[in-house]
């Protein structure tokens, strides 16, 4: 695993996790790739996640009991990984938010100010 | 804790993928189809599509490798496979695995083995409060001054330092007790005693410890249960008390808390059982040595049965605390003055050899022997296993060197496929550290069963705790892998350096030093491996030789045992006549066929010269009042003239009669019949005539040259009787003579002892049965330390050869490697066979003989260190240095040849052509 690789995933991967959970949390169980086009969507298609980011972040979340995923079938017939979000994702999405909001008005105070 | 769960969940998945790889594609497939589908609502053009299909290859596959990286640990994953890697690589030559590890085990097992023994033996503390405060005093005199009193009780060493001793009078220690400011506890004890201990109607051999009040609180010891012995105690008008060991009161009583206040007889001494010593006390001896069943107080000890010496007798040690912050030389200095002082009191010294206190640490226990003689054994031991585990280090580093040599051109490859040197020397390293581990494992069971076996020997106390403790066994293994580390680091690291320049005629064909320690390593484990079997086989004849020894009488059925009257009071006449009841009482036991008693049957001691003729003869023979039907019921032959009469047996005052035997007849009348002649013990003493001649008896454990004639007197006889002074002599020390008691049985004697217990209870209750055995297994327990002598020397001689037999191996088998190339120079040029294997061996052959030559000088000089464990063999024994020669060259032959075949088989233009 090369060292860049990684690098430029910690840049997002606050974020991502965080992302990840609000969309599953608003939206119900999505498969991956409803995932990605949701919050490419959102963005008005300035977030346009790779899958080697995407399904690492799912794996992490899954690992870590935040996120549930069942293999499932789609509205086109297919065979789809659906993720869900469990109560301690719900949790943990409630102090990330929180965190985020406290985090960007300082920024938000701090910017202005000096501007 | 999410991120817990997280590391926990790739920890299972790297045991057990529970996500398959095929399952990880069909989501990213899915991903990419639904992608497409999206990008190009009414199906892609060509050219698109097979740029798409491009970059999605590309795409899945980065992404399936962020997912695995995420899914498990991997570099758990790279370690795992590195570890089953070595495996199988271990497997494909498992002669190399097995003697890797089982040197490996064999030199840690011993190691961890001995020192456990080292640690209950040296190093452990007192199991008492802050052991590092008591002290010992001792004293010691530039020449070889002794009290008066102690000129023949044998504590006090003379040696290189002069005399020193730790005992000393109670006058003495009353003035030291009194003027010990420096110490804030000082308390006395005597040496272990044996005594008759009789509970509850059964008398056993027991020991006993006198103690001053102290004794306790001031090793600050709380009792088990019951209390502990006080000031109270030592009072002569207080009742007796004694704190038993723990012990003691599990063995005797189970454990049962109702002991306390039993009343026990010790050599008739009534007292009661008042307290129980903590677990794990066993007296302030050092750690090695067996603690006493009894403490009872001082004030007793004029009372006390018959061992107890003679007021002013120096017989007392003394231990103290020291207060905080005092030093040892403070208490010498406060202190030196008393003792002089108290010296000058009872003693007379010479001005130039005045005796002086002496203050030593006695963390570790109060000891007989001084601390450099402590620290003189924890270097020699500590030095054997450094040596030895060295020796397993580098004969296991050489052996991975020559292996590493020979996996070159393998390592080469797979460094050309594009293989990281790291991941490399890594699974070079996890295959060694595989190794030591292994051989740790090997080590640890080997290290129990060589404490097992140290425990089931003679070798130390019965209870001694030996033990292999979570420190042992974490230091154990710790040190078996780091030792895979460090030997497998370099044979890992020069392999793929040299390796990967692609430069493999620069290998570095010579390593002059590290050859030169090599050989000299080769020499001097050869060496090693010689004392050592040559020890075990010394000792393994010695087993031999016993097991085919003809003791000289009849040892079947026959059970032997002594009773101590004296030591109960009883003066000579009284003795004789409870000696008789006692025989009448057992001879009405159902299945005795016969019984005999004699003077002490397993003891060797003499009366002193005696002379023929008016002429001192030498040497001194031993002497054994014997009951007249001693000879009859051993089934001792009578070879010449009678054996004793009956009316012998009891006449008083000095004999008329003597037997000897055959050694005696052969060595002072060769010539002669030694039937009517008169022998007398002193110089104008009433004389003696020897009536028979009857054979030689052997007993267990006699050295050939310590075989004397032997001398048997009517039973009655005392040294009394020849030497008027003997008496007086004796009455300082109270000598008193054990009976023996040999009795015949129609089966198993063994069985019998329960109804002669009772027998004897009958007659007197507080004799107590001593040591009652059959000549098989006296014979047994005498050689038990030399069974397990040759045990011990056994096991290492053979850990030594197979370290040397794989030293010499992993030597020849590098060289050869390194020599290929002029090997096959060599052979073009016309070098035959066996030129090749003298060319390889040649050196071999040398460095063995050395070893041998340099070895059997060794066990030749050191034969007087084994000496004390052999019978019946000379130390010189022929045939144990012929075979232990042909083992060693056996095994060394064989390690050298295999290699040599190798080199033998190097053909000439694959030699050439390779480097």
């Amino acid at each position: 695993m090369s060292n860049k690789g990684q690098a430029k995933a910690d840049v997002l991967q606050g974020t991502l996790d965080l992302m990840i959970l609000q969309t599953l949390s608003t939206m119900g169980s999505l498969h991956g790739y409803a995932i990605a086009a949701r919050l490419e969507q959102v963005s008005a298609g300035a977030l346009k996640l790779n899958m080697g980011t995407l399904y690492p972040g799912l794996m992490r979340l899954e690992q870590r009991g935040l996120v549930r995923a069942t293999w499932g079938v789609t509205d086109s017939n297919r065979r789809a990984r659906f993720y869900a979000i469990t109560a301690a994702g719900r949790r943990e999405l409630a102090t990330e938010r929180a965190e985020w909001n406290r985090m960007t008005s300082i920024m938000h105070t701090l910017l202005n100010d000096e501007g | 804790m999410t991120i817990l769960r997280e590391w926990l969940a790739r920890l299972l998945a790297t045991v057990r993928a529970n996500r398959k790889d095929a399952d990880l594609e069909e989501e990213l497939r899915l991903h990419l189809e639904l992608a497409a589908e999206h990008a190009q609502p009414n199906g892609p053009s060509p050219d698109d599509a097979r740029r798409a299909a491009r970059l999605r290859l590309g795409a899945v596959t980065q992404a399936m490798d962020a997912l695995r990286d995420q899914r498990g640990l991997p570099w758990l994953e790279d370690l795992a496979q590195d570890v089953r890697y070595g495996l199988r690589t271990l497997r494909r030559s498992p002669i190399f695995a097995v003697v890797v590890v089982v040197s490996l085990g064999l030199g840690i097992g011993a190691n961890s083995a001995l020192f456990s023994l080292i640690d209950a033996t040296l190093l452990r503390k007192l199991p008492v409060e802050n052991p590092d405060e008591l002290v010992q005093l001792r004293w010691k005199a530039p020449g070889d001054w002794l009290p008066e009193r102690d000129r023949f009780a044998g504590s006090a060493a003379f040696g290189a330092y002069g005399r020193r001793s730790p005992t000393f009078s109670n006058a003495a220690f009353e003035a030291l007790r009194d003027r010990a400011e420096t110490l804030s506890e000082i308390f006395a004890f005597s040496r272990i005693l044996p005594v008759n201990a009789t509970i509850d109607h059964q008398a056993d051999r027991s020991t006993v410890q006198l103690v001053s009040p102290d004794y306790f609180a001031g090793l600050r010891l709380r009792p088990a249960i019951g209390r502990i012995l006080t000031s109270d105690d030592d009072q002569p008008s207080s009742e007796p008390a004694a704190v038993i060991s723990h012990r003691f009161w599990q063995r005797r009583f189970d454990r049962n808390p109702n002991a306390m206040g039993t009343s026990a007889a010790l050599d008739g001494l009534r007292l009661t059982i008042v307290g129980v010593a903590p677990e794990g006390f066993r007296g302030v001896a050092s750690a090695g040595a067996p603690g006493p069943d009894f403490w009872i107080p001082l004030a007793f000890g004029s009372r006390f049965g018959s061992r107890n010496p003679e007021p002013g007798f120096w017989w007392l040690s003394i231990m103290g605390r020291l207060r905080p912050g005092v030093t040892i030389d403070q208490v010498r200095d406060n202190l030196a003055g008393t003792f002089r002082a108290a010296v000058h009191e009872t003693e007379s010294t010479p001005p130039h050899d005045q005796p002086q206190l002496d203050v030593w640490p006695a963390r570790r226990g109060a000891r007989e022997e001084g601390p450099e003689d402590e620290l003189e054994h924890a270097i020699v031991l500590g030095g054997i296993f450094g040596i030895l585990l060295l020796v397993v280090c580098l004969n296991v580093a050489n052996l991975l060197l020559s292996r590493a040599a020979a996996r070159r051109a393998e390592i080469a490859v797979r460094l050309a496929l594009g293989a990281g040197r790291e991941r490399l020397v890594r699974q070079l390293l996890a295959e060694s550290v595989t190794l030591a581990v292994a051989g740790g494992i090997l080590g640890l069971a080997l290290a129990h069963w060589g404490k097992e076996l140290f425990s089931a020997s003679a070798l130390v106390p019965p209870d001694m705790d030996l033990r292999i403790d979570a420190a042992v066994m974490a230091a154990t293994l710790g040190l078996s892998a780091f030792a895979g580390v460090v030997f497998g680091l370099v044979p890992a690291l020069r392999s793929t350096r040299n390796a990967k320049a692609g430069a493999i005629e620069k290998l570095d064909v010579r390593t002059g030093s590290g050859s030169r320690l090599n050989r000299s390593l080769i020499v001097a484990q050869v060496a090693l491996s010689v004392v050592l079997l040559v020890a075990a086989g010394l000792f393994v004849r010695t087993l031999g030789a016993w097991s085919t020894t003809d003791p000289g009488f009849d040892a079947d059925n026959l059970l032997i045992y002594q009773v101590s009257p004296g030591s109960l009071g009883y003066d000579d006449a009284r003795a004789a006549v409870l000696r008789d009841r006692l025989a009448a009482r057992v001879r009405t036991i159902p299945g005795v066929a016969g019984i005999t008693t004699s003077g002490p049957f397993w003891e060797d001691r003499w009366f002193g010269g005696f002379l023929i003729d008016g002429e001192r003869r030498r040497p001194i023979p031993h002497w054994l009042p014997v009951r007249h039907d001693f000879f009859q019921t051993l089934r001792v032959p009578v070879l010449a003239g009678r054996g004793f009469m009956p009316e012998e047996n009891d006449k008083a005052g000095p004999p008329a009669a003597m037997v000897v035997d055959e050694e005696f007849a052969r060595l002072f009348f060769a010539n002669s019949s030694p039937i009517g002649r008169r022998i007398a013990f002193r110089r104008g003493g009433a004389e003696v005539e020897i009536v028979g001649v009857v054979g030689k008896i052997r007993l267990p454990g006699t050295l050939p040259e310590d075989i004397r004639p032997r001398i048997y007197l009517p039973e009655h006889t005392r040294p009394s009787d020849f030497d008027p002074d003997w008496t007086k002599r004796s009455a300082a020390y109270r000598l008193t003579y054990d009976t023996s008691f040999l009795i015949r049985t129609a089966s198993d004697p063994i069985p019998f002892l329960p109804a002669i217990r009772g027998a004897i209870r009958e007659v007197e209750p507080d004799l107590a049965v001593l040591d009652p055995t059959t000549l098989a297994q006296r014979t047994r327990e005498r050689l038990s330390p030399t069974r397990v002598a040759s045990v011990i020397w056994a096991s290492f001689g053979s850990v030594t050869l197979i370290l040397t037999a794989v030293g010499l191996y992993g030597l020849l088998a590098y060289s050869v490697v390194q020599r290929t190339r002029e090997i096959g120079i060599r052979t073009a040029l016309g070098a035959r066979r066996a030129d090749i294997i003298r060319l390889v061996t040649g050196q071999t052959f040398v460095l063995v003989t050395l070893g041998i030559v340099i070895g059997i000088g060794l066990s030749l000089g050191a034969s007087q260190l084994t000496r004390a464990f052999i019978f019946g063999v000379s130390v010189y024994d022929p045939l144990t240095l012929v075979a232990v020669v042909l083992i060693i060259a056996l095994v060394t032959g064989l390690a050298a040849l295999l290699p040599a075949r190798r080199a033998a088989r190097v053909d000439p233009t694959v030699a050439l052509r390779c480097q």
